[in-house]
């Protein structure tokens, strides 16, 4: 079997199946989990709830963004990054075209560049801090290194196969694959703030919010 | 003797000229380099070189039509009509259009699918089917 093939034709199917379905799982366990333990029913505060979240969302929007602002420029452009740079890549917006003819606008080479570097220099950052930063380094467990690495595993050999920078086939097969691994990652890890950071930001807003009547943010 | 030799050398050239005659793939180039700037403007991948020597041997028994069709006025289906090969831009565009797929697209439904379908079937030498494979900068 060629790897290539391998990697980009069953192993992504398995990597897609695991994501979407597992991401059920742990969406539909959690809501049923939330009915069966009165105690963890969260006060229901809509206005708090929808607060909270934006407030996490918009940058410097709440005081733990203001107080690191360095932290907060580069966790922004990496958040939208990860998000975007995948989904709007030229090169995977033909493998898409290519396998379920579904066609859509793509970002420009030099801003999907510019984009993976700021990816791979955040990861660099990210395991950096929580290297040297006392107070962060205390709370790194295995995971907190592993799932960066993973990250920039994942953008430095998509940086360097659009560069055909070295082997060029290798470090494809390790792309797609580190790829895979980080999508069979998000529900079973804490990449999974992805799917929860609304629940968790909408629980901790009511609690505040109609509890404490106090902010979150 | 000398009128002799040339008219051997009539005829062998005579002989020669015909079989080459015959040979249409004699009159093509080897290796054709598809950029199409014409219709993609400033490339966003490197140009791709394409050996037509290497598919025209390939593609013996399927038939060049598997590259050159055109569709058929009565029924719409794409068949090949021999001496009227023609290059894939001619009706494939930048955008899709009615029912022929946009040049990108076109270009990489016959070369990249039919690589993958070759590696499917056992075939682990056929052509490449990732990205730089064919786009190789250089």
């Amino acid at each position: 079997m060629d790897v290539y093939e391998l990697v980009r034709g069953p192993f992504a199917w398995m990597a897609l199946i695991i994501f979407v379905a597992g991401s059920l799982y742990r969406i539909i366990s959690m809501l049923v989990t939330r009915k069966k333990e009165p105690a963890l029913y969260p006060s229901t505060s809509f206005k708090g709830a929808v607060r909270s979240i934006l407030h996490g969302l918009i940058p410097f929007g709440s005081t733990y963004m203001r107080r690191q602002p360095l932290f907060t420029i580069v966790t922004i452009g990496f958040h939208l990054s990860v998000i975007i740079l995948p989904l709007f890549l030229l090169a995977h917006i033909v493998l898409w075209y290519e396998s379920w003819q579904i066609l859509w606008w793509s970002l420009p080479d030099l801003l999907a560049d510019l984009m993976a570097i700021w990816v791979i220099m955040a990861c660099i950052y990210f395991l950096g801090r929580r290297w040297m930063v006392p107070e962060v380094k205390k709370v790194t467990r295995p995971g907190d290194i592993l799932l960066p690495a993973i990250i920039l595993l994942t953008f430095l050999t998509g940086f360097l196969a659009y560069h055909q920078w070295g082997p060029y086939r290798p470090i494809m097969i390790l792309h797609v694959l580190a790829g895979e691994i980080l999508l069979i990652a998000i529900p079973f890890s804490k990449l999974g703030h992805m799917l929860f950071f609304m629940f968790s930001r909408a629980y901790m807003g009511a609690e505040f919010g109609k509890v404490l009547r106090a902010r979150d943010w | 003797m000398r009128i002799k030799l040339s008219i051997l050398t009539v005829i062998i050239g005579s002989v020669i000229v015909g079989a080459v005659g015959w040979q249409p793939s004699m009159a093509q180039e080897e290796v054709y380099i598809l950029a199409h700037e014409d219709v993609f403007g400033s490339l966003r991948r490197p140009e791709v070189n394409f050996s037509h020597e290497d598919h025209t041997v390939s593609l013996e028994n399927s038939g060049c039509g598997v590259c050159h069709h055109t569709p058929d006025d009565k029924t719409g289906q794409l068949v090949y009509s021999e001496g009227d090969e023609r290059g894939c831009k001619e009706c494939h565009d930048l955008q899709k259009e009615d029912n022929a797929p946009a040049l990108r697209e076109a270009y990489h439904g016959n070369c990249t699918n039919c690589h993958r379908k070759q590696i499917k079937s056992g075939n682990l030498k056929s052509g490449p089917t990732t990205c730089g494979g064919c786009h190789k900068k250089s």
